[in-house]
């Protein structure tokens, strides 16, 4: 199972927070932008059946061509000994072993930019077998139980195709984003041999399965005879939310909701078949919360839940004998792997100064790959034994980073309206001086629903790097201490947050070292609202980085992927297009407030941004601009949330860097 | 010259057709797909010939063709000049008229490039090999060289290649990928050697006019930068060829335009922003050095849509909209303007004069599509030479009238009403009102495409010209500020009031539709009445906080409503109280949205707004969008598309 929380802002989290890191040794050359071009990414660890093998993705930049390029490494557990085993495939994603562990699938296309689809390589040796075929690309796939075909979702054809040939290719919009230039077609389930052939239609109708951005995946039953996956009622991408779990008889060729009136993500199942582990929201929205429920597949009776465990949950997976699930959620500032019994109290793994990244996997045997963050380095490839304390790291793709002095990381704590205790993150520069003052910067997380860790950052490593302290604070909605929360910023979503940045901000101020004349604050997406907003509330910033900022809840609610439902998460009520609705969704919208805004300002977008449209940086733009505030807007010309690509990501990291070096003096 | 405002509407919405009378057969959609446009007639110098771009649909592939046609103005006989050169356009006759010049794309790299026809027998020759593309261009008197303007190539282009192409936004429109680039003047021998450039810097060359007689000097207007949005921060200037130097003719940015130097090369005529109406172009007449500039059409005080000198040198032909005519004016340079008989004919671009004075130009009429016409002298009738659009000619059609009426302020307005194929006097009939866009636009009495099939089923369609229409001068235009909506929609709401008099309107089934301004319009009046039946509301201004901050046309709100929403409470809620959306909750009419995906000019975003404000009212709705860049499309298929849906929406609420 991915992750199932609904972490929907978080494309800057990960983004920012993502593969990036370095140990401490030899200090001597500070961290540069260019130098993370170096950093090698490690991802989708997938472990083998028998618990001997670990297969990962690999990633490298190729700065040249403006492109990630990607590779399979099979990695011996006893030995170490890994070596690459994809060659000149333009990318490689999604490894998959087959259940006996003699085959690997995985997803690839032969040219870049052509569908992708997936293929199966002997293991014994010889080439891979393309065993899908799929006009639009193959979305997720899963092995059937006894290895001999592949279940793949893909999307529909067109039902007008022929009209759009002739240009007739007007469309109805109804809750699309503002960026759609065309109607999305339902994703469905068709069947594949593993040993190629021709695919087979599974499932049809108007309804689909989660795709793009939302996409989920699928799981077969322990017999092969059904397949589990989400239904929302039709292709729009919003009403991913909407999704319910069903089972698919091979048999009857008949679909039943699993947990009727239930809305949760993809699904997990238990070895015996029996079980399954679904995330569900707490509350009324899955935007919120997510907890584990462990349903009977038969009549969705509940065993067991993780809401003891109190946290909103990344990932998950049943370990062998189905009596515990391996749960990875955030937790204060960091990463942790909890084994949570079906039924009983929840116990936290204790993996040292290692943090547990979700999307990990786990052998037959109960052995787990997982990717391992720390404070000093980019991520690595690590492995948990069955029984063991210690996690063993696997690789050394990021040794590199020994060469360059890397800040230290420390949490901070301070109290919050509410009675919760907040807490957040603190990058030094390296060779900080106790009693000397630094310009602090603020770098606020996205998502809401969201967790800055105290692992590696390149973005905050460079800014530290350049002379400043980095303070990363975890406001309410951060997903990192609970429902309780989590939940607070409803009804608050911009005002209860910002109030929580400043608390933590005057905690950072105690600690004596910030030079108070040179503040600055900064984020992206839900950390670009909140700077928008704590510029126009507060006056104490020297210069502020507002990126993909949520600057108008109306147009977001309007014109987002995530729209409307997205909205009524957090400004619960009436929604923004009545009369009470717009009063709340502008007095929780920093655009509301922009003319009070003084504090030099650059605003970063992506042109095609459709989960925070551009459009509501244009409206910052000129609000700054017409009350001649000094304001800056650098957009990039994209489609995202965030640039996606190294050259991208590398121009909107500077430049928000370099307005902080040119303001925090 | 055009006002980049809103002003395409009234000419995409009124597409001009026309049939002739004795034709039973009424229109269904399909027919108009044989619709010729005609545009850029050039006469020849010695007046025998005119030379002009045709251009026709193709449905299969989606595109249009265009080709040079010489017409003959004896025999009226046609030869197609080129072939293959979908997009030519732009014909200019060299001075002696041996040779005609035009733009095409090249065959390999499809960026357009300035051509030269020896008009005795012979290849034409590709005289520029641009990268960017030739904007327009200007033969020099001498007929050996040419002027013509190129976009910049991006300063950082190798950065961008690198792709580090993140840009900064200044005044640009939501869908900006990249920073705008100035257009300059370069010069090129007409035999394709020598090309320079001329002028540099980070104003941006907006149209040439023409050459002094010397060849030395060049008038042209010069923008202040090259985001479109500062369109009034236009200036004329005269550029010295040899030094590259340029003196602004015009020194304050005034939205100059259509620069023209009289035959004897003594006098420069342009447009110029009427000095108390920001929507109205005068012309000014200067001396070539700037001196003795002053307003000659005052008295006329009609917006200038063309600017033609005569041949004399002591008048200038203007082309303006007058009450629901697109009229031509001679105006003296001292003296009171005339207006020039035409007949029924309204004329569509500008004229093209002859040494003689013979005068060609593209014509519509109530009943009679685009055609090319030439008037041999000023006292004779115009002539029609062309017959393209004949297979439009057997259909009935409906007959157009103007309809007047006083407003409360006192101003005397006017709109067309047409009528159903076979009225029958003493019945009611259901009425579809069509807004035009702009504002700064108008309704005028000739054969259209959409009014004429509404017609062939049975509808009377009204077109208002309300406040801000460009029709009855400049106060008028100018009364619309800065109640830039409400003002003009109980124009709408008068117009419509004397059209229910003449007791032909069945009133319980009443449509209203409009396109951009016309828009505007629409989600406001179902806002404000509850008379309609369906409304068809396309490309609308339905919220001007968000479009002030989104199109292209960065200088519209602060022209027509005043300083920034953002600056005061007061501006913020002047903005708020125009804005449809404000009132979105008391619609109660169904109906259709329709919008571009990429259009600059009034964002898409504001049509999502309008549509989630009526589903959250429950109000029967669709939303249609059309996946392709700009303010309307601009293919064929999509513009079939759009009058579909928009007569069909209509047609079965209103049946």
């Amino acid at each position: 199972m991915k992750r199932s929380s609904r972490v929907l802002f978080a494309i800057a989290a990960s983004a920012m927070l993502g593969s990036l890191v370095a140990p401490a040794g030899a200090q001597s050359k500070p961290l540069t932008f260019e130098d993370l071009r170096r950093v090698v990414g490690v991802g989708s660890p997938q472990i083998s059946p028998d618990g001997k093998r670990v297969v990962y993705v690999r990633s490298t930049i190729d700065w040249k061509n403006d492109r990630s390029d990607t590779e399979l490494v099979l990695v011996d557990i006893a030995s170490g000994a890994a070596r690459t085993i994809t060659h000149e495939r333009p990318t490689v994603f999604a490894p998959h072993w087959s259940p006996s562990g003699d085959r690997l699938a995985f997803e690839s296309s032969s040219e870049r930019g052509k569908p992708v689809q997936v293929y199966v390589m002997p293991m014994s040796g010889g080439d891979a077998i393309k065993v899908t075929d799929a006009k639009a690309g193959v979305q997720s796939f899963a092995w059937r139980p006894d290895g001999g075909a592949i279940a793949y979702v893909t999307s529909d054809e067109a039902v007008n195709k022929k009209q759009i040939d002739e240009h007739n290719d007007a469309f109805v919009v109804t809750d699309e984003d503002f960026l759609v230039r065309e109607k999305v077609t339902p994703s469905h389930i068709w069947l594949a041999p593993a040993a190629g052939g021709p695919a087979k239609r599974i499932t049809s109708g108007s309804w689909s399965i989660p795709s793009g951005l939302f996409a989920a995946g699928i799981a077969w039953t322990p017999d092969g005879s059904g397949l589990l996956y989400a239904q929302q009622p039709d292709a729009v991408a919003a009403h991913f939310i909407r999704a319910q779990l069903m089972l698919h008889d091979l048999a009857t060729n008949t679909d039943r909701a699993v947990a009727s009136g239930r809305v949760g993500g993809e699904p997990v199942i238990s070895h015996d078949g029996k079980s399954i582990a679904l995330s569900m929201p707490r509350h009324a929205s899955p935007y919120l919360q997510n907890d584990l429920h462990v349903l009977a597949l038969g009549d969705a009776k509940e065993a067991g839940n993780s809401l003891a465990l109190d946290r909103n949950v990344h990932w998950s997976a049943f370990m062998p004998g189905d009596k515990t699930l391996a749960v990875a959620t955030a937790d204060g500032v960091r990463n942790v792997l909890w084994m949570q019994p079906v039924t009983g109290a929840p116990k936290k793994v204790d993996l040292g100064d290692i943090d547990f990244a979700p999307g990990a996997s786990v052998a037959d045997d109960g052995g787990i790959a997982f990717i391992g963050q720390s404070t000093k380095a980019p991520p690595e490839l690590y492995y948990l034994a069955p029984g063991a304390s210690a996690p063993r790291k696997l690789t050394s793709e990021n040794v590199w980073i020994a060469d360059y002095s890397v800040g230290k990381t420390e949490s901070i704590a301070w109290d919050v309206a509410g009675g919760f205790q907040a807490d957040g993150v603190l990058t030094y520069p390296p060779g900080f001086t106790a009693g000397k003052k630094y310009p602090l910067a603020l770098v606020i997380h996205g998502g809401p629903v969201s967790t800055s860790t105290q692992n590696f950052s390149g973005q905050a490593q460079v800014m530290a790097a350049r002379g400043m302290v980095v303070f990363q604070p975890n406001y309410r909605g951060s997903d990192n201490l609970g429902d309780a929360y989590l939940n607070a910023i409803v009804g608050h979503v911009t005002s209860g947050p910002a109030a929580d940045n400043l608390a933590g901000l005057a905690a950072v101020e105690k600690l004596g070292f910030v030079d108070e004349k040179n503040i600055g604050v900064s984020g992206w997406s839900g950390g670009g609202l909140q700077t928008s907003w704590l510029i126009g509330h507060a006056h104490m910033w020297k210069a502020a980085v507002s990126g993909a900022a949520v600057n108008d809840w109306i147009a977001q609610s309007t014109l987002a992927d995530i729209n409307m439902d997205f909205g009524a998460a957090f400004i619960p009520g009436p929604g923004p297009y009545t009369a009470e609705g717009r009063k709340a969704y502008l007095a929780e919208s920093p655009i509301t407030y922009a003319r009070d805004i003084t504090t030099p300002t650059l605003i970063l977008s992506d042109t095609g941004d459709q989960r925070v449209p551009i459009v509501q940086s244009y409206a910052l733009y000129h609000a700054l601009k017409d009350n001649h505030v000094p304001v800056r807007f650098t957009a990039f010309p994209r489609a995202g949330h965030f640039p996606g690509d190294p050259v991208g990501r590398e121009m909107a990291y500077r430049a928000w860097a370099d307005w902080f070096s040119e303001y925090l003096k | 010259m055009k006002r980049p405002a809103f002003a395409l509407l009234a000419a995409l919405v009124a597409l001009p057709l026309a049939a002739p009378a004795a034709a039973p057969k009424p229109f269904e959609l399909e027919d108009f797909r044989s619709a010729v446009s005609l545009s850029a007639p050039q006469i020849a110098p010695d007046g025998k010939h005119v030379v002009l771009v045709v251009r026709r649909a193709d449905f299969k592939k989606d595109t249009y063709a265009n080709e040079l046609v010489l017409v003959d103005t004896r025999t009226r006989a046609e030869r197609v000049l080129t072939r293959g050169r979908d997009d030519v356009g732009e014909p200019r006759w060299s001075p002696s008229g041996d040779r005609l010049a035009f733009t095409a794309s090249d065959g390999d790299h499809k960026i357009a490039q300035l051509f030269v026809m020896p008009m005795d027998g012979g290849d034409a020759l590709r005289v520029t090999e641009t990268k960017e593309g030739v904007g327009t261009y200007r033969w020099r008197p001498d007929g050996r060289a040419f002027a013509f303007t190129m976009r910049d190539p991006a300063p950082d282009k190798k950065e961008i290649d690198a792709h580090q192409d993140a840009f900064d936004v200044g005044d640009d429109h939501w869908a900006t990928k990249a920073a705008p680039l100035p257009a300059h003047v370069w010069t090129v021998d007409a035999d394709g050697k020598h090309a320079k450039r001329i002028t540099s810097g980070t104003f941006s060359v907006g149209e040439l006019g023409d050459f002094t007689r010397d060849g030395k000097r060049l008038v042209y207007t010069q923008r202040a930068d090259s985001h479109f949005g500062h369109y009034r921060d236009t200036r004329i200037g005269v550029l010295d060829l040899a030094s590259g130097r340029t003196t602004l003719i015009a020194p304050v940015a005034v939205h100059a335009a259509s620069p023209n130097i009289s035959p004897d090369g003594t006098k420069l005529a342009y447009g110029i922003e009427d000095p108390k109406s920001f929507s109205q172009t005068d012309l000014a007449i200067a001396n070539l050095d700037g001196s003795g500039s002053r307003i000659a059409s005052a008295k006329l005080d009609r917006n200038l849509q063309s600017a033609v000198w005569r041949a004399d040198g002591r008048a200038v032909y203007i082309g303006a909209n007058d009450r629901t005519r697109a009229a031509l004016f001679v105006q003296p340079i001292d003296g009171a303007a005339q207006r020039v008989h035409l007949g029924v004919v309204n004329l569509s671009g500008e004229v093209s004069i002859a040494r003689d004075g013979a005068m060609a130009f593209i014509g519509t009429t109530p009943a009679r599509a685009s055609e090319l016409y030439l008037k041999r002298a000023l006292a004779a009738a115009p002539e029609r030479l062309t017959g393209y659009n004949d297979a439009l000619a057997i259909h009935a059609i409906g007959i157009s009238k103007t309809i007047e009426w006083t407003s409360a302020d006192h101003y005397h307005l006017d709109g067309v009403l047409t009528y159903p194929i076979g009225f029958t006097p003493g019945k009611t009939y259901p009425l579809v009102l069509d807004i035009h866009g702009g504002p700064t636009a108008t309704s005028t009495d000739s054969f259209s495409a959409l009014p004429q099939l509404f017609a062939s089923h049975g509808y009377l369609v009204f077109q208002p010209n309300y406040r801000g229409s460009d029709n009855l001068g400049g106060a008028f235009a100018q009364a619309t500020v800065p109640h830039i909506t409400s003002a003009p929609a109980q124009d709408c709401m008068d117009g419509l009031a004397a059209v229910e008099k003449l007791g032909i309107v069945d009133t319980k089934r009443i449509g209203v539709s409009g396109w951009s301004e016309g828009g505007l319009m629409t989600s406001w009046l179902i806002g404000h009445w509850h008379v309609w039946k369906a409304a068809v509301s396309g490309a609308a201004v339905n919220d001007w906080v968000a479009y002030s901050a989104l199109t292209d046309a960065s200088e519209f709100t602060p022209n027509f409503i005043g300083g920034s929403p953002w600056t005061s409470d007061a501006q913020m809620k002047l903005f708020e109280a125009e804005s449809p959306l404000t009132y979105a909750g008391a619609v109660t009419t169904p109906t259709l949205i329709l919008s571009d995906t990429g259009d600059q000019r009034v964002p898409t975003p504001l049509s999502y707004a309008f549509y989630h404000a009526l589903l959250t009212k429950g109000t029967e709705v669709q939303f249609v969008a059309f996946p392709t860049a700009g303010h309307f499309p601009s293919d064929p298929v999509k513009r079939e598309d759009v009058n579909r849906r928009w007569f069909a929406w209509l047609d079965s609420h209103l049946r």
